[in-house]
C-alpha cells in the first residue's frame, strides 16, 4: 500500500489566477502518452484551463442551467468540450475532458486553498458575513482569489461533489444575505443533484443553506406555507431519479420538522405545510409501492399531523385522525393485494397499525375509551381477515407462483410481528384460514 | 446476475475459496498504480481509505507489508493544530470521521505520541451540542454517524469522561424508529449502517440496555435476503458492507445466531474477485478496500476458517479493529449474552 507515500507527491499547482507559473512551464513534457499529472506537464493545464473558462463562461451566460451532465464523446479537434444549450439551460461535458478539467480544477483550488489559509485565517473564522464586504473593499487581490476559488469549488461539486472542503470554501465566503445568493445557492445544489441524485454532501450543504437562510431572516414565517411546496419541488428530482434516495427523504423529513418545530412560525403556515405533503404523498403513494423511503416519511407525516393540531378543533382533529388512519389501512390493503410481494408495503403496514393502536390507547377519556376498544377489537377481526384472504392465495395460484409465494412470505412475517408487538392489545392473529381462525379471536 | 422477482440475486456455485493472499495483495498494492486523476478524486475520503486497508491487513497479519514511518508521516500530515481533527488528506478540512480513522490507525500502530492527543479530545468536546448531538465539524451537521466516531474516538484515547456520555446516549435513542431501528438524524428511517453507529455508541458507553433488543434484532434479520445477502433497508439489494454492519449490531445484542451463518458465508465468499483479489458490493462487481475489510470483518466474526486453516485475526464488533488491539487498550464494550431463540 502506497496510499501514504503517494500523499507526500504534494502536488505543484497551476495557482494564481491564469494559466500554470513560470515553475511549471519548465516542467518536462511527456507528449507521447495521455497524462493527467499537472506537475510534470502544463499542455495539459492550458487545455484544461481553456476547459474551465469555457465552463464559467457557460454560467455567465446562462444563470438558470438546470441540467448537467457528462456524454461519452469522443474528442474533436478545435472543438470546445463543453455543450451549453442556453435556451433550455443544459449544460454537458464531453467525457475525454472530464480527468484534465478535473485535476487542473482540483489542484488549483487547493492552492487557492494554501494561499488563503495563511492570510484568512482570522476571516474563515467569522461568522459575521459583512465582513467579507468590508474585506473585499480593502483588498483585490485576495477577493480576486476567493472569486477564483468559489468558480473553482463550482467546477468541483459539479464533477465530485463528495469533496467536502469544496462545499466549505462556498460556506466560508458565500454569505447567504439575499434571496437572490441564496436561490443562486440552491440551484447550484438542485443542478449537482440532476447527476449525483443521491450524494449526500449535495444535501448536507442545502441544510446549512436553509440554516443560514432562517437566521439571517431570508424566509418570512408567514410565507413558509407558499415557499415550502416550492423547496419540495426541487428535490423531487433525486428523489425520482434515484430509488429510494436515503439522503433526499431524510432532508425532506429534516425540513419538515424543522417548520414544525419553529415556534416563531404560525401555526397556521404549519398546517399549510402539512396539507401539502398529505396532498403530495397521496399521489406519491398510489404509484410507489417499493420505495420504502417514501413510506417512512408517509408514517412520520402522519404521525405529525397527528401532534398539530388546530386550534379549538381537538375534537373533530381526533376523529378526522383516525378516520385518516384507517383509510391509510384501506389503500394499502388495495395495494398489498394489487402489487403483490412487496415489503415496503408491509413495514408500512406494521407502522401505521402500529401508531393508530397505540395512539387509540393512549388518547381516551373514560367515555370513549370504550368506543377505542371496540375500534381496536374491529381492527383485529378486519385484519384477520385480511391476513386469510392473503394467505389463501398461496395455495390457488399455482402458475404465478414467486410473486404470490413472496406476498405469502410477507403476510405470514406480518402476522408474527405484530402478534409479538401487540400481544398487549389482545392482537392475536392467526395464518390458518378465516373460518378457522375466527375461535382465536 | 439475474435478479429474481425478490430484489436479490443467484449466487454462482459453488462459492471460491477464501483467498487471502490474494486479498493481501491487492491492498498491498492499493494505490501504487493510480492515475493522477482517480489519486485526486478518491483523496477526500484518504484517511478513511487508509483505516479500512491497513485494518483489513492486520486481520491477515499483514500489517508489515506498509512501512510504518510512511503510515505514521501521512497521520502527522493530516492533523490540524489549530482545531485538533483530522482531514481525510493533507491541505483539506478537519472533520469528526477522518478523526476516528486516524485514531483507530494510531491505536493500530501504537503511536500515541504521533499528535497532541489532548488537542484530539478538545476537537470532540467542541463538537457536543445540549441535545447530546455531535457536530461533524465546524459547520453544524449533525448525524448519528458523528456520535459514533466521537465516541469512539474518545474511547480510544481513554478520555469518555470529556462528554457527557448519558447525553450522548440520550440523543441516539432520539433516532429510534418503530421498528427498533435507528436513523441518521431524529425522523429519519432505519437503516443498517446507522444501526451499526447507534449500537455500537451504546455498547461503547454501556447504555446497549436501553435498546429493545428482540424489537431491533428481528429487523436485522428481516435484512437476510434468500441469496443470504444483506440488505441496509426493505426492497434493497444485499451488498457485503451489510454483512459486516448487521452482523455486527447482532453481535452486539447477543443475537448473532438468528441469522443464517452458512448462508452468509456463502454470499461473502462469492463477493471476492479471484484474479485480482478483494471484495465487491456483489459478485462480479468491482473490488475495493471497503468491501474488501467488511467482507473480512463478517468471516472473523462468523468465526470462518478454511481447509487450507487460514486464519483471519479476531475482530471486535464495535470498533472494527483487530481485537488484540482493544485488548491491548484495556477498552471494553458491552455485549449482551447470546443464546435467545428466534
Amino acid at each position: 500500500m502506497a496510499l501514504a507515500k503517494a500523499s507526500n507527491r504534494s502536488p505543484r499547482l497551476t495557482e494564481g489566477l491564469n494559466q500554470g507559473d513560470a515553475e511549471e512551464r519548465r516542467c518536462s513534457k511527456k507528449k507521447s502518452k495521455i497524462c493527467t499529472d499537472f506537475s510534470e506537464n502544463s499542455e495539459y493545464a492550458d487545455l484544461a484551463e481553456k476547459v474551465f473558462q469555457d465552463v464559467n463562461a457557460a454560467f455567465e451566460r446562462d444563470e438558470l442551467i438546470d441540467e448537467f451532465d457528462i456524454v461519452p464523446v469522443e474528442s474533436k479537434a478545435n472543438h470546445s468540450p463543453v455543450l451549453h444549450v442556453a435556451s433550455e439551460h443544459k449544460l454537458a461535458l464531453e467525457a475525454w475532458c472530464v480527468p484534465y478539467l478535473f485535476t487542473h480544477s482540483y489542484k488549483s483550488f487547493l492552492a487557492v486553498r494554501r494561499k488563503q489559509k495563511c492570510s484568512l485565517s482570522s476571516l474563515i473564522s467569522s461568522t459575521n458575513p459583512s465582513k467579507y464586504g468590508s474585506f473585499k473593499a480593502s483588498n483585490f487581490s485576495e477577493s480576486d482569489r476567493i472569486n477564483r476559488g468559489l468558480v473553482l469549488s463550482r467546477t468541483l461539486v459539479l464533477l465530485n461533489p463528495d469533496i467536502t472542503m469544496a462545499w466549505n470554501f462556498r460556506r466560508d465566503f458565500v454569505p447567504i444575505v439575499s434571496p437572490a445568493i441564496l436561490e443562486a445557492e440552491l440551484r447550484l445544489v438542485s443542478l449537482v443533484s440532476t447527476r449525483k441524485p443521491k450524494c449526500p454532501e449535495g444535501f448536507v450543504y442545502r441544510r446549512w443553506l436553509i440554516n443560514q437562510a432562517f437566521k439571517n431572516h431570508l424566509l418570512l414565517p408567514e410565507t413558509i406555507g407558499e415557499w415550502f411546496p416550492i423547496e419540495v419541488k426541487s428535490i423531487e428530482i433525486p428523489i425520482l431519479k434515484y430509488f429510494s434516495n436515503y439522503h433526499a427523504w431524510s432532508y425532506r423529513m429534516w425540513l419538515l420538522q424543522k417548520i414544525l418545530y419553529d415556534q416563531g412560525i404560525p401555526l397556521e403556515q404549519k398546517l399549510l405545510v402539512l396539507e401539502s405533503e398529505v396532498n403530495c404523498t397521496d399521489a406519491w403513494m398510489n404509484t410507489q409501492v417499493s420505495d420504502y423511503c417514501g413510506h417512512h416519511y408517509r408514517h412520520k407525516l402522519l404521525h405529525l399531523l397527528q401532534l398539530t393540531v388546530p386550534e379549538n378543533s381537538s375534537t373533530t382533529h381526533h376523529e378526522k385522525f383516525i378516520a385518516r388512519m384507517k383509510k391509510e389501512l384501506d389503500q394499502n390493503a388495495k395495494q398489498i393485494e394489487l402489487y403483490e410481494g412487496h415489503e415496503s408495503l408491509w413495514c408500512h403496514r406494521r407502522a401505521v397499525m402500529k401508531m393508530l393502536l397505540e395512539y387509540l390507547a393512549d388518547n381516551g377519556s373514560d367515555e370513549c375509551n370504550n368506543s377505542h376498544s371496540v375500534i381496536i377489537k374491529d381492527l383485529v377481526y378486519n385484519e384477520q381477515k385480511f391476513v386469510s384472504l392473503i394467505i389463501s392465495d398461496d395455495n390457488v395460484a399455482e402458475n404465478s407462483k414467486e410473486r404470490t409465494t413472496l406476498n405469502c412470505n410477507h403476510c405470514r412475517k406480518y402476522v408474527a410481528w405484530t402478534n409479538a408487538q401487540f400481544s398487549k392489545f389482545n392482537w392475536q392473529l392467526s395464518t390458518n384460514d378465516f373460518n378457522s381462525s375466527q375461535s382465536c379471536i | 446476475m439475474a435478479a429474481s422477482l425478490s430484489t436479490d440475486i443467484i449466487l454462482p456455485n459453488p462459492p471460491p475459496d477464501l483467498l487471502l493472499p490474494k486479498h493481501a495483495e491487492f491492498l498491498s498494492r492499493y494505490g501504487t498504480s493510480k492515475e493522477d486523476y482517480e489519486y485526486c478524486m478518491t483523496e477526500f475520503l484518504r484517511m478513511s481509505g487508509m483505516y479500512w486497508g491497513l485494518t483489513a491487513l492486520s486481520l491477515m497479519d499483514k500489517l508489515d507489508s506498509v512501512p510504518p514511518s510512511d503510515v505514521i508521516a501521512f497521520i502527522q500530515d493530516c492533523f490540524d493544530e489549530t482545531t485538533g481533527g483530522f482531514s481525510p488528506a493533507k491541505d483539506h478540512d478537519p472533520h469528526v470521521l477522518y478523526t476516528l480513522s486516524a485514531v483507530q490507525i494510531i491505536a493500530m500502530y501504537d503511536e500515541f505520541k504521533a499528535v497532541d492527543c489532548s488537542k484530539i479530545v478538545s476537537f470532540i468536546q467542541s463538537l457536543q451540542q445540549a441535545d447530546g448531538s455531535f457536530f461533524g465539524d465546524q459547520y453544524g451537521e449533525v448525524d448519528i454517524r458523528f456520535s459514533f466516531c466521537a465516541v469512539a474516538t474518545l474511547s480510544l484515547l481513554k478520555k469518555l469522561d470529556a462528554i457527557n456520555a448519558r447525553k450522548a446516549a440520550d440523543f441516539i435513542l432520539s433516532c429510534q424508529n418503530f421498528d427498533g431501528g435507528f436513523g441518521s438524524k431524529p425522523g429519519s428511517e432505519s437503516h443498517a449502517g446507522l444501526i451499526y453507529c447507534a449500537v455500537g455508541t451504546l455498547s461503547i458507553l454501556k447504555e446497549v440496555d436501553r435498546i429493545n433488543s428482540d424489537l431491533l434484532g428481528w429487523w436485522l434479520c428481516e435484512r437476510q435476503l434468500k441469496s443470504g445477502g444483506f440488505n441496509g433497508r426493505p426492497e434493497k439489494l444485499p451488498d457485503v458492507c451489510y454483512s459486516w454492519w448487521v452482523l455486527a449490531s447482532l453481535t452486539i445484542l447477543g443475537r448473532q445466531d438468528w441469522i443464517d451463518q452458512k448462508a452468509l458465508i456463502k454470499f461473502i465468499l462469492s463477493c471476492q474477485d479471484t484474479s485480482t483479489g478483494g471484495f465487491a458490493d456483489r459478485p462480479g462487481d468491482v473490488v475495493d478496500p471497503f468491501h474488501t475489510l467488511f467482507g473480512l470483518g463478517a468471516l472473523s466474526l462468523l468465526g470462518y476458517q478454511d481447509e487450507k486453516l487460514l486464519k483471519l485475526k479476531k475482530i471486535n464488533p464495535v470498533f472494527c479493529m483487530s481485537q488484540d488491539i482493544i485488548d491491548k487498550l484495556e477498552i471494553e464494550v458491552q455485549i449482551l449474552p447470546g443464546g435467545g431463540a428466534s
